[in-house]
């Protein structure tokens, strides 16, 4: 059989779904984070999925844009966690709630 | 062979992120992130974008995982077990509320533009180095331009977040 784009839109929505239902039922705040991941790998997919459709490479690109995000939002998010860590000793997001009301 | 590819690491990919959200042990779930990780590169690779495929196993699996592993080493906090979270109901339904809206107007989509193939096989040198890299350093320079300017703060971020000031009181939970 073959692959056509609704493959690969149907399989970045499948990960995007997994990504999204994990940020929402996990209250570990790095494995939120990892699932934030998730679904900018999801996004990547279609990006590149929709460069081979247009035959340019400018899909590519925006990849590429996306890796610097969530690379930084990866290296941002975990000294954040970490600082949290140190003050309150816990990681869990029902227990960080200082904001909160 | 691209179906090959495409069928064995798009599998892999979705049930291994699935196993990653499931998973209690942090350390395990980050694994099952690097195999996700590692099948989205084969499904990168599938689309005829080689460089990208490469890319994606060196920051993602490297450098992003490499951070996460370093977190999970420093972080080593208990969660509390589950059926102690109590929510209204009416959380979870707004929560359930994008993805179902997400997954109804993909199948939507789908149902209307129906199956839509690639016009043939990529062509040569489609996808590699410099094909990708004429367009970030030609078209997209400011973009790239604008992508260093995001990467800065982050650094300076970083720096000040984990500067090791232990004047400051500490807190206790």
């Amino acid at each position: 059989m073959e692959i056509t784009l609704t493959h690969y839109l149907l399989l970045a929505t499948a990960v995007f779904l997994v990504g999204m239902v994990g940020f929402v039922a996990r209250r570990n705040a790095m494995v939120m984070l990892m699932c934030v991941e998730l679904m900018l790998c999801a996004v990547s997919i279609v990006f590149a999925a929709f460069g081979r459709w247009h035959g340019d490479e400018s899909g590519h690109v925006f990849v590429l844009m996306i890796f610097v995000v969530a690379t930084v939002q990866a290296a941002l998010g975990l000294a954040l966690l970490v600082e949290i860590y140190r003050r309150r000793r816990t990681i869990d997001v029902d227990e960080l709630k200082t904001l909160m009301e | 062979m691209e179906a090959i590819l495409f069928w064995i690491c798009g599998v892999l990919l979705v049930l291994s992120a699935m196993l990653m959200v499931v998973q209690r042990n942090t350390v395990a779930a980050g694994m099952w992130m690097l195999i996700a990780f590692m099948a989205a590169s084969g499904v990168l690779a599938a689309l005829a974008a080689p460089f990208l495929a490469f890319f994606q196993v060196f920051v993602y699996a490297g450098a992003v995982l490499g951070l996460f592993l370093m977190a999970f080493m420093l972080v080593q906090a208990p969660v509390r077990p589950d059926g102690r979270r109590t929510l209204p109901m009416m959380t979870y339904v707004l929560a359930a509320l994008p993805a179902i809206s997400l997954l109804w107007s993909t199948v939507l989509w789908v149902q209307r533009r129906g199956t839509m193939v690639f016009e043939g096989p990529a062509t040569d040198g489609f996808g590699s180095l410099p094909a990708v890299s004429r367009l970030l350093l030609g078209r997209y320079l400011p973009a790239f331009e604008l992508a260093c300017l995001i990467v800065l703060p982050a650094v300076i971020g970083w720096m000040a977040l984990v500067r090791s000031d232990r004047s400051r009181p500490w807190k206790s939970p």
